[in-house]
């Protein structure tokens, strides 16, 4: 009898497992299994070029192309410049926000959360596009203000793209994270804050010694998903590109595989670049794991 | 290989149940060519498709032409690149000179030696067969020229006494008039996003980035002509002499707010002059573009052509239909009605239709089309555009924003792209002359 019910209990549970299953090998499993195949292969032809095409094995040619290929490794220094500043101010300044409104000090806290979290709301590229027309210079009115008080900036050089791009990534995603963090602090028990006071721990002392340590967690998952999410960079760069090239076509990775697939016409290289940059964010989230959590047990 | 193999299994397989369809076939034209009747699928970007795909359904019972609109730039041609990888090509396809011989090199494109080949030897200039005729076969159907022109601002020329140019060391000249007369205007442009003008102008220089030698390309991006024309604009450039502008919504704008007072197009900006500046009517006029000696001399900075795409369905009624649109009068005439094209037919025969659509009175009644013959009859032959020109056109393209800022020569731009070509060429496998 006991075990019949097991048996029942897996079927059942095979069965809700199935559609998820389904769904990871058709649209996760297959394709990096096609990238990989793609990535063993590049396209030949001979002479001037006009008697055809066909595919050539190329070992692991490919591999070694992209990662001899400065072009390629900049990319990963962009990200690191990137991440050097994105997540510094785009973590610290949701967890500011979200200690404010978690203070007795706010009024109308729905409303600021909503006000807050309203850019997340904008897709991506929507946003990217509003910000690249306020960085064109010669139709954006915040450039001509600064003009007119004797200010040049030039939001879409090569030197300050990083800025620009990181600005663009804060306002999308820093009403978002003060969100989740908000909802972590009111998970913090309200005895530990009575004690705190009772100790006489001012709001500033709470919020650092108290509060924040405690949702520590929330903190870490959103820095891994950050991190992994800077690696994949890609829409703001791309439409500041399209703005100006100054940048260049390959400035972050995720750049280099679209120009190879779709401007060189290299799909090969393509292949074998994204599944190095998949490789390379694995590694990286179990660093940051690891990291994290070493951290939140000491 | 191995999908090659699988190819052929699948075919083998497919034959032996007697359903040989698709496999095979498709490269020696055979049927497919003779049969001029039925539906053809028509993938075009520039304006007035849809005009003449109507008009050639009016006219054409036995065809249905169904235009679908696709964008433009380098989204459209990595759909096409697509398209022919997943079996669902067009059967006509619009491809712009630059592109075409990377499209025919990857094999993406049916030979149209046996349909319309001898129609463009017979009706095009040698200088515009080159550019869709390579390695001996013709792989596309010209439909507009676009030769160089001189756009400047007559009223601005008038009250400062400034006069047009017509060599290159009056031009720079003109520019710094015009920056005198008024700091905030600019005699030309050069645009941080597009090498296609510069390209034409080293075109018509003398240079030649591309050309075949027997069975190998040889690339020469940074030849001397090619040297002399980056060293002077890349001069005007730093010296702030020209703007340095995106060729999109801030040139134009620049164009709206007086800043742009002269710059070099080609034949179909007067069309967007108009389209896109309309209350400057009047105030504009065109002139031969300036030359290094004095003498005509001329070049393309754009224009079109019309393919089958590898794989094309209906590749008999595609020809059909690309012969009408290109060479027919009734076809060209199509593509015009809108009254604000200001196309150049890349058949000199048909200029007159469309010049007889395009209204003259934006540019205070000047025959526009006269200096544009002028220009097409006086564009440099033996130019042609090269194998890999994603990678050349987006090695200079990422390097262009720079020149003005003062940090890197335009030639040395040039430099960086000759290396970038010669390396992508080799490693597609075709041969390089020495």
């Amino acid at each position: 009898m006991a075990s019949l019910s097991a048996r029942a209990q897996r079927r059942t549970a095979a069965m809700l497992l199935a559609p998820f299953f389904v769904l990871f090998s058709a649209v996760t499993v297959a394709p990096l299994l096609y990238a990989g195949w793609m990535s063993l292969f590049t396209t030949r032809t001979s002479g001037l070029g006009f008697g055809g095409t066909e595919e050539v094995f190329a070992g692991l040619d490919n591999y070694v192309r992209a990662l001899s290929d400065p072009a390629f490794r900049d990319g990963f220094i962009t990200i690191a410049a990137y991440v050097a500043i994105y997540i510094p101010v785009m973590i610290g300044g949701a967890l500011a926000l979200a200690l404010l409104l978690d203070s007795a000090l706010v009024k109308a806290r729905a409303f600021f959360q909503l006000a807050l979290f309203l850019p997340h709301a904008v897709p991506g590229l929507i946003a990217a596009l509003i910000w690249v027309y306020l960085y064109t210079p010669g139709l954006s009115p915040v450039i001509g203000f600064l003009s007119a008080g004797g200010l040049d900036i030039s939001f879409l050089s090569a030197d300050n793209a990083v800025f620009s791009a990181a600005n663009i990534a804060v306002w999308e995603w820093i009403g978002y994270n003060m969100v989740i963090f908000y909802a972590a602090l009111q998970a913090v028990p309200g005895e530990t804050l009575d004690a705190a006071k009772i100790d006489g721990a001012g709001g500033i002392r709470t919020a650092l010694s108290i509060k924040v340590p405690m949702i520590r967690p929330a903190i870490a998952l959103s820095v891994l998903f950050t991190v992994i999410g800077s690696v994949q960079l890609f829409t703001e760069p791309k439409v500041i590109y399209s703005a100006s090239s100054s940048i260049g076509s390959s400035w972050t990775p995720n750049m280099y595989v679209q120009a190879a697939a779709f401007t060189h016409n290299d799909f090969g290289l393509a292949a074998a670049a994204s599944l190095l940059i998949a490789l390379f964010a694995a590694v990286l989230s179990f660093l940051v794991t690891r990291f994290s959590r070493s951290r939140s047990q000491a | 290989m191995f999908r090659r193999r699988l190819t052929a299994m699948v075919c083998s397989v497919a034959a032996l149940g007697l359903l040989a369809t698709g496999c095979g076939g498709t490269d020696n034209g055979g049927s497919a060519a003779e049969k001029k009747t039925g539906e053809v699928t028509f993938w075009s970007f520039v304006k007035g498709s849809d005009k003449v795909a109507e008009a050639f359904n009016r006219t054409h019972p036995d065809i249905k032409v169904n235009f679908e609109t696709v964008p433009s730039g380098q989204e459209y041609y990595s759909k096409l690149s697509n398209a022919v990888k997943a079996g669902t090509v067009p059967d006509v396809a619009v491809v712009e000179y630059p592109q075409l011989p990377e499209f025919a090199t990857q094999g993406k494109l049916e030979s149209l030696d046996g349909t319309l080949g001898p129609l463009v030897d017979k009706r095009f200039p040698q200088s515009t067969r080159k550019l869709v005729q390579l390695g001996g076969k013709t792989w596309g159907v010209p439909r507009d020229a676009a030769p160089l022109m001189l756009y400047y601002r007559n009223d601005f020329f008038k009250t400062h006494k400034i006069d047009v140019p017509k060599t290159w060391a009056e031009y720079r000249n003109m520019t710094e008039r015009v920056k005198k007369a008024d700091p905030k205007a600019r005699g030309g442009v050069l645009y941080t996003d597009n090498p296609g003008l510069l390209s034409a102008l080293t075109w018509q220089a003398g240079s030649q980035w591309f050309s075949t030698k027997k069975d190998a390309w040889k690339v020469s991006l940074d030849d001397a002509p090619s040297r002399k024309v980056a060293d002077f604009w890349g001069d005007l450039a730093r010296k702030d002499l020209v703007s340095s502008l995106s060729s999109l919504d801030p040139f134009w704008t620049s164009v709206q707010q007086n800043r742009t007072v002269a710059y070099v197009c080609a034949s179909w900006c007067a069309g967007a002059q108009q389209a896109t500046v309309a209350d400057q009517k009047g105030k504009w006029a065109v002139a031969p573009v300036p030359t290094w000696d004095g003498k005509p001399a001329s070049a393309m900075y754009g224009g079109s052509s019309f393919v089958v795409p590898k794989g094309a369905k209906n590749s008999g009624a595609a020809a059909e239909f690309i012969k009408w649109i290109t060479t027919d009068p009734v076809g060209m005439k199509a593509w015009v009605s809108s009254g604000t094209s200001s196309m150049f037919p890349a058949d000199p025969e048909l200029v007159p239709v469309t010049k007889s659509a395009f209204p003259t009175d934006y540019f205070g009644g000047q025959d526009v089309y006269a200096v544009g013959s002028k220009s097409y009859d006086a564009v440099v032959p033996g130019w042609t555009w090269g194998p890999v020109m994603g990678t050349t056109n987006t090695a200079i393209i990422d390097q262009l924003p720079k020149v003005a800022e003062g940090n890197v020569k335009l030639s040395d731009v040039l430099t960086g792209a000759q290396k970038a070509t010669v390396k992508d060429i080799q490693h597609r496998g075709m041969t390089l002359a020495p």
